[in-house]
């Protein structure tokens, strides 16, 4: 497998690096690969966007970086993730346990399911602030009202001694964001944080992330599927198909000019709110399943720009298609793909 | 709200928004097919349990028309009454007063045999495939109760007409021997669309039919209804809390907020220029796949969640989350008026509202400017 460059980092500083990251889950005919030698970097305060259609490996890929892939039906087969210098592949269970806090934190899509519906929603933002911050029940109960507050949820008092189902959905993603944010970790990953709430909610959600994140300078890994969101919130993009990353851009320059066929086709296929369109266009077919990706370049089965030159051998390298854009595919000298204005 | 979504005619004000009917009957004259007036549906659930019920009215006061051809989009956020009111209206849920005439014939108080009758015309498609389909029935079998109850057809010619079905949803007719959990969403969902259209309905309610697709999935089933609605003449109920595909599948458009239609009007006039302050806000929420256009826009964040349905706030409902409030709006119910263009609208800026030249100061407002980039 060809190594992959390195996405150009746009920050100063650093907080995580990823290189050439191969996770592997088991299947019925044996281990399969469903992240092909990710490599990026994340700068401090910084807001990655990551897109993809579901089963192009951008879950798994941070869910990796949060050590939270069930042990014993995947591995992390190769690669290093280094968080402010520091290798979190060495690390075992228990101490990764340590780091998932007060270093990195997850919103997920479904707040109903990430939450324990037995335990008040209190009680478990102040569990977060003793195992980690070492606070008395009294001290963590305050701060967590504190954070309550802060997120915006009203009455804080009383509703830190409610149970999750007495919450409306953007009131239980609002308690996700206080226990992200109880340790002030340096990054929190957010995997369709938005997708389950009306848009108004989420217009509030995306807000809130923001105001967080301008207050304590975190970074933010951001999984959607949602090009609308990815334009509102990211600084940079990265786009996955088929375990691998196919383009990565800063986000301006992603959505005007876009140098991989497949980020064409996703502009292309989202429906506007802002004007009329009169055909959908969609790309055609499917994304591969897992342990089925094809030869050559990945996408070629539904490229309308495929040549033979695209469709044997290894997957095509990791491109510059500028100083910090870098695309996948073969022909993005000779293309001009159309973006969106 | 008894006249509320007849369009084009009962305007005096000139169309401005110049719009054009896409594969839709021009609706001037024309009977409609589906007549919901005045529909109420309530619950009445326990706030506590053992304490006395509360009344929630969940559609309340909700009308609107369907036309021959035409797709009307019915939007709003999760708990505003869309699904109920469409429920309502198949009496999957019975309604509490109001009318629903299809062709003519009232379906409300009809006996359960000849609604079962009506049904044949108006059938429903949901959201989830993975629930719709039952994982024990061949697709064979699923697809052919509807043309078992209204259709009267022998074995082998049901099992033509299913074949025929799965083609025209894009799929090939062997896959009626297969099982539900053989299939990929979307294929799952082309299945249910074809049990929908086997006993040859007039009218589909489709209740965010494209919602848990993949974005490429959903674009090929809007691309499938769209072709099932010109070559069979099919009327489409839409219901979907995205705007985007609303607006791109719909004809015309009605906002719904805590069980009232508050906005309707032909998709280009509701989308480009809004007349109620909720439906603004709505809009304005939806992020643009644009990085300029979505950093110029001006962002209206409602504050919030949406009142508790069971207490509802007197006078407009929307006023406590409304930018423009005035005191006016928190006593006295807005009454729809007609919009500039097309629709109508339920909101006093328009009536008691700042006037300039003799027109209410809103319909100046357009949320999603185009700002060159």
């Amino acid at each position: 497998m060809t190594r992959t460059l390195p996405v150009a980092r746009t920050a100063a500083t650093t907080t995580l690096e990823v290189e050439d990251l191969v996770v592997e889950v088991l299947t019925e005919d044996g281990w399969a690969t469903v992240v092909d030698g990710v490599s990026f970097s994340l700068g401090r305060g910084e807001t990655l966007g990551i897109v993809g259609e579901s089963g192009s490996g951008k879950s798994v890929t941070c869910l990796s970086i949060a050590g939270l892939m069930p042990p014993r039906q995947t591995r992390v087969r190769a690669g290093t993730l280094r968080l402010l210098g520091q290798d979190l592949t060495a690390l075992d269970q228990r101490q990764m346990s340590d780091i998932r806090g007060p270093k990195i934190a997850m919103i997920f899509q479904e707040p109903m399911s990430s939450l324990n519906p037995a335990f008040t929603v209190g009680d478990q933002i102040a569990e977060v602030l003793r195992r980690h911050e070492g606070l008395s029940r009294k001290e963590s109960k305050a701060r967590a009202i504190e954070l309550l507050d802060r997120v915006g949820v009203p009455n804080p008092a009383r509703r830190f001694g409610q149970y999750p189902f007495e919450f409306s959905g953007g009131m239980r993603q609002r308690v996700m964001i206080a226990i992200a944010l109880a340790c002030t970790p340096d990054i929190i990953i957010a995997d369709e944080p938005t997708t389950a709430l009306d848009v108004t909610v989420q217009a509030q959600i995306l807000e809130l992330l923001r105001e967080i994140q301008r207050e304590h300078g975190m970074s933010v890994i951001f999984i959607t599927h949602d090009l609308g969101v990815v334009a509102d919130v990211c600084d940079r993009v990265l786009v996955m198909y088929a375990g691998q990353i196919v383009e990565g851009a800063p986000l301006d320059e992603l959505f005007e000019d876009p140098q991989h066929p497949y980020m064409e086709g996703l502009l292309a296929a989202m429906p506007r709110m802002d004007q009329r369109t009169d055909a959908l266009v969609s790309i055609p077919g499917h994304p591969p399943q897992v342990g089925a990706f094809p030869a050559g370049c990945r996408f070629h089965p539904r490229c309308a720009y495929v040549r033979p030159q695209c469709t044997d051998g290894a997957a095509p390298p990791l491109e510059q298609a500028g100083p910090t854009h870098t695309t996948r595919c073969l022909r993005h000298l000779e293309l001009t793909l159309r973006g969106t204005t | 709200m008894t006249e509320l979504l007849r369009t084009s005619g009962d305007t005096t004000v000139p169309d401005t928004v110049g719009h054009e009917r896409r594969g839709g009957a021009d609706v001037t004259g024309v009977e409609p097919l589906l007549d919901v007036k005045d529909l109420q549906v309530t619950f009445s659930p326990r706030r506590k349990m053992f304490r006395e019920r509360v009344e929630l009215r969940a559609v309340d006061g909700v009308s609107f028309q369907l036309f021959p051809g035409e797709t009307v989009g019915l939007v709003g956020e999760s708990g505003c009454g869309k699904s109920t009111t469409a429920r309502g209206l198949m009496r999957l849920v019975e309604p509490s007063g109001g009318s629903v005439t299809l062709g003519g014939q009232e379906l409300l108080g009809l006996p359960a045999g000849k609604m079962r009758k009506a049904r044949k015309d108006i059938q429903m498609v949901f959201q989830d495939p993975y629930s719709s389909l039952d994982p024990s029935m061949l697709v064979l079998d699923s697809i052919a109760e509807p043309i078992d109850v209204h259709l009267d057809l022998d074995r082998a010619q049901t099992v033509e007409r299913v074949g025929e079905l799965l083609q025209r949803v894009g799929l090939p007719p062997e896959y009626m021997y297969r099982y539900p959990h053989e299939f990929s969403g979307g294929q799952r969902q082309r299945i249910t669309i074809a049990r929908a259209i086997a006993a040859d309905p007039r009218i589909l309610v489709l209740d965010e039919a494209v919602s848990a697709l993949d974005v490429s999935t959903q674009n090929q089933v809007i691309g499938l209804l769209e072709d099932l609605s010109r070559d069979a003449d099919l009327t489409y109920l839409f219901i979907a809390h995205d705007l985007s595909v609303v607006r791109h599948i719909s004809d015309r458009v009605a906002v719904m907020y805590l069980g009232q239609i508050v906005e309707h009007g032909d998709v280009d006039r509701v989308f480009d220029a809004p007349a109620h302050p909720y439906t603004e806000a709505l809009l304005s929420a939806v992020p643009l796949p644009s990085p300029k256009l979505q950093r110029s826009r001006e962002r209206i964040v409602l504050a919030g969640d949406p009142p508790d349905p069971s207490r509802v706030p007197p006078g407009c409902r929307f006023h406590t989350r409304c930018k423009y409030v005035m005191d006016v709006c928190r006593t006295v119910v807005p009454l729809p008026t007609p919009t500039v263009g097309s629709g109508e609208v339920a909101c006093h800026l328009h009536t008691s509202g700042p006037q300039l030249a003799g027109r209410s100061v809103r319909e100046l407002a357009t949320p999603h400017a185009v700002v060159a980039g």
